[in-house]
């Protein structure tokens, strides 16, 4: 039994090791490689980017499911966004609220005759409409395809542009985000096949007509937590990754590709559970399969503001829904694993998120499981117990800390003191219980595919304009 | 693996301090990293604050040189904020105005400082001080941004691209056409070919040259910049290029005759109608769309029964500005073609003329014989499944999908 637990407290420790090591040399790539990209804005002017007559078009797509709640704002947001060329098109995935309705009421929807090509296959279209006041603005309205996946599918089919912008409805984009996110496409537009910018958190921050008026942090601690995450996940993680051409997942919430690569697989797979992760896997596949030269980026200052789960409840459906989403992506492409073909993909990014992302749960809580049973039953002495879980914490909360520094040197969004001090504290408190409770549901999200249920569970959204009530109500 | 396991263990327990010891080292370094970077943003912004008041509110002395020696050497430690200040106001001002800044800039050595800048920073400072001196649009700073394209760094290059696009003048789109022709300048993406577009646009003839010599990528390079910045100044330059080997150089044919005569370019744009290229058949078409004339007509309907559905759409939408819409719709509907049909129906139906169609036709007002309006009214009424039928198209392409 000692003996057991010896070997299997040693294999976690080489397991944590490997994980805080890879945490770190992401940490400080991704300090390099935004402050070198930050470097580079300071001799770019949006404003060329603007004017210059080979920027391309870009078709917006927002797909809704039973937003009523939030999609007026947010389809004025997007209808906001400063870009030459711009279409946007909504598809309403078969809502049974009144999306339709409220958008046919702002914007003065019209049946369109338009040519519809059914390049991809989809839930049948029911009807394509053009606003009578925004042009810009087309609605697809399709029966439900039980899936994002097929409703930006239809979206895809209806876009016009080379280059498509896949946004969730609940989201809202910064006024610069798609000429910031075209800086790195432009720079090499043959290489460069898609771009992710950077989800930041909706919640808590004042809001007027679809628009921030002002970034604040929000004071439920749930949310705060997530807020750490996104910074880690995108400022270190996605930068990170980025700078080796391995990123695997460009967020859903919002990513630019080119509409002729994503055609080229296929679109989106409907039956796909993390439909984001899963394109971006096969465009590699894709690519790598046909040799060509090519690069996946992430651009770390244009922003796309969301509005995450505040319960424990939705958070936990959301982490168990991702868990599920990763291991379908891992799964369906384990073969590139360890394939000379597949390169760095194969031989780096892809084992790394077998082991540090899909097994994490099960090892992690084995971890501290065993590490509790061997410190019990005296095969670890206490002393090191005890010093071993203060290393966890204390260097957990350092990368968590890394992050706010980073955001600190580069974008700033949080300029109040408070906030940034609140950022800072949250990075120490998010270890216990929060961290704990992440892996339970990943763990869920592990046993709900393992059982086959992968179904689509939606989360109750507040509505944007109701994100932060208390804030807005007196503005 | 037993050894390995020994050698943790002995070593986990002094690892396991050591690594207390650096995490919270790190800990204690990232957050005094954020205070400290906190504290002297705020500082410096403050300075720049106060001096850019203090110069907007001085400007006119400032500019006119009307403020004393001893204040003038006071102000000068915040030449930052006049520099910043003077950029942005030649930016956005006319000729004389930008004339004068510049003057300012010339007489109170401001110039030569950035001058001097851009040849003693380095690094991402330098970048920065290269765009910084294009924007002052002075003459003299197109040698050294010349210069700087020399240099083996891509980021100092590209920085000097875009500060000699900032400049606009056709010495800088000769300085980068000489290095680009050399194959000394070759950089991806965008920031190259804007800038030669915006330095080559008052006189694109200098491209010929170059165009001429040039081959591979580099030809293919010019010809895009061809394509933004011809103009009917070229003559009979442009016509031969319209049968140039490089599809790019036809698009940019095709694109340039859209400001010709359409005597001149009718016959050209013709021939490139029918071009291989998906792309130069666009072109063709919607240079061709530019010139409403009724002469264009059978190209055009041509155009609208491409294979390319981009192509289909640029015909349709020159079709739609027709004077006779029913009259093209009808001779749209004579090709048996679907798809050209549903293109030219969404145009129609995007320029907010298919109701009025559909009146016409129902009226019975249109030009067209009684027997001729009906029918393709039932057409326009009986939907994808009806039209298939109607047109007696052969099922070889997939249906789209209408509604």
């Amino acid at each position: 039994m000692r003996a057991l637990l010896e070997i299997a407290n040693n294999t976690f420790f080489l397991y944590y090791l490997g994980s805080n090591l890879s945490y770190a040399v992401l940490l400080i790539v991704a300090l390099l490689s935004s402050r070198a990209h930050h470097q580079h804005l300071a001799s770019l002017r949006l404003e060329r980017i603007k004017a210059s007559p080979l920027t391309p078009p870009i078709t917006l797509i927002a797909p809704a499911h039973n937003e009523e709640a939030s999609i007026i704002p947010s389809v004025r947001s997007l209808l906001r966004i400063d870009y030459p060329e711009l279409e946007v098109v909504v598809v309403n995935d078969g809502s049974e609220d009144r999306t339709l309705a409220r958008l046919r009421e702002e914007f003065d929807l019209q049946a369109a005759r338009l040519l519809y090509i059914s390049e991809l296959a989809t839930a049948p279209v029911r009807g394509v409409y053009r606003s009578a006041v925004e042009p810009r603005l087309i609605v697809v309205d399709k029966n439900a395809g039980g899936s994002k996946a097929d409703a930006v599918n239809a979206g895809l089919n209806a876009a016009t542009s080379p280059y498509t912008c896949v946004v969730d409805s609940d989201s809202m984009l910064e006024p610069d985000a798609l000429l910031r996110i075209m800086v790195k496409i432009l720079e090499d537009p043959k290489h460069v096949v898609a771009a992710g910018g950077i989800v930041r958190v909706l919640n808590g921050c004042d809001l007027a007509n679809g628009r921030i008026r002002r970034v604040r942090l929000p004071r439920n601690p749930m949310v705060i937590f997530q807020v750490i995450e996104y910074l880690r996940a995108f400022l270190i993680g996605r930068e990170g990754w980025a700078s080796g051409n391995m990123l695997t997942i460009i967020s859903g919430a919002f990513g630019l590709f080119r509409r002729d690569v994503i055609m080229s697989v296929g679109g989106y797979r409907a039956s796909s559970i993390g439909e984001d992760f899963d394109l971006v896997a096969r465009i590699h596949r894709k690519m790598l399969d046909e040799k060509k030269e090519y690069r996946i980026t992430f651009v770390p200052d244009p922003v796309c503001w969301t509005e995450v789960p505040p319960t424990a409840k939705a958070l936990g459906r959301q982490r168990a829904r991702w868990q599920k989403g990763l291991m379908d992506v891992l799964w369906s492409n384990r073969d590139m694993l360890f394939r000379r073909r597949y390169g760095r993909m194969g031989a780096i990014a892809l084992p790394y998120l077998w082991i540090f992302e899909f097994l994490a749960p099960v090892l992690e809580i084995l971890g501290i499981v065993t590490i509790i049973l061997a410190a019990t039953v005296g095969a670890l002495s206490r002393g090191f117990f005890i010093e071993f879980v203060i290393y966890g914490y204390l260097f957990a909360a350092m990368i968590s800390v890394g992050a706010v520094l980073q955001e600190e040197l580069t974008y700033r969004r949080y300029n109040d003191w408070r906030d940034v001090a609140w950022l800072v504290l949250c990075c120490f408190l998010e270890q216990f219980p929060y961290r704990q409770m992440h892996l339970i549901w990943r763990l869920q999200g592990m046993w709900q595919y393992a059982r086959g249920d992968v179904v689509w569970r939606s989360i109750e959204r507040v509505g944007l304009e109701e994100a932060a009530p208390s804030r807005t109500a007196h503005l | 693996m037993n050894s390995l396991f020994h050698w943790i263990n002995a070593e986990a327990a002094s690892f396991a301090l050591r690594a207390i010891f650096f995490s919270l080292a790190g800990i204690l370094l990232l957050v005094a990293s954020i205070l400290v970077r906190r504290e002297v943003r705020r500082r410096y912004f403050d300075r720049l604050a106060d001096a850019e008041f203090y110069v907007r509110q001085h400007w006119d002395e400032i500019v006119t040189g009307e403020i004393s020696r001893e204040e003038w050497n006071e102000l000068y430690r915040d030449t930052e904020a006049i520099i910043a200040q003077s950029l942005d106001r030649i930016d956005v001002a006319k000729l004389t105005e930008a004339e004068k800044l510049l003057d300012f800039l010339r007489r109170t050595g401001l110039l030569d400082r950035m001058l001097v800048e851009t040849r003693q920073l380095r690094g991402w400072k330098r970048e920065a001080a290269l765009v910084r001196l294009g924007r002052t649009r002075a003459p003299e700073a197109v040698a050294s941004l010349a210069g700087a394209l020399d240099d083996p760094n891509p980021d100092t290059q590209l920085a000097a691209v875009r500060g000699l696009a900032r400049t606009g003048m056709t010495s800088a789109g000769e300085a980068m056409l000489e290095r680009v022709a050399a194959g000394d300048l070759a950089l991806p993406g965008t920031s190259l070919l804007n800038a030669l577009i915006v330095c080559t646009r008052s006189n694109p003839r200098m491209l010929l040259p170059y165009l001429h010599m040039a081959r591979g990528r580099v030809r293919e390079l010019l010809a895009r910049v061809m394509a933004e910045v011809a103009s009917v100044e070229l003559g009979d330059d442009l016509l031969l290029l319209a049968s140039d080997t490089l599809p790019e150089v036809r698009a940019s044919v095709a694109r340039a005759l859209r400001h010709a005569d359409f005597g001149f370019a009718f016959p050209a744009l013709a021939q490139l109608a029918t071009d291989e290229e998906w792309y130069v058949r666009l072109r063709a078409l919607t240079s061709l769309g530019r010139f409403r004339d009724m002469r264009a007509l059978p190209i055009l309907l041509h155009g609208v029964c491409d294979a390319n559905r981009h192509v289909r759409q640029r015909a349709a939408e020159a079709l739609a500005h027709a004077p006779d819409p029913i009259g093209v719709l009808n001779d749209v509907f004579k090709t048996g073609d679907t798809y050209a049909l549903q293109a030219m129906i969404a145009e129609l139906d995007r320029t907010g003329d298919f109701n009025k169609v559909m009146e016409e036709l129902e009226l019975g007002t249109s030009r067209l014989s009684p027997a001729e309006g009906q029918y393709l009214l039932r057409a326009l009424e009986a939907g994808t499944d009806g039209l298939n039928t109607m047109m007696r198209l052969p099922g070889t392409r997939n249906a789209p999908q209408t509604v």
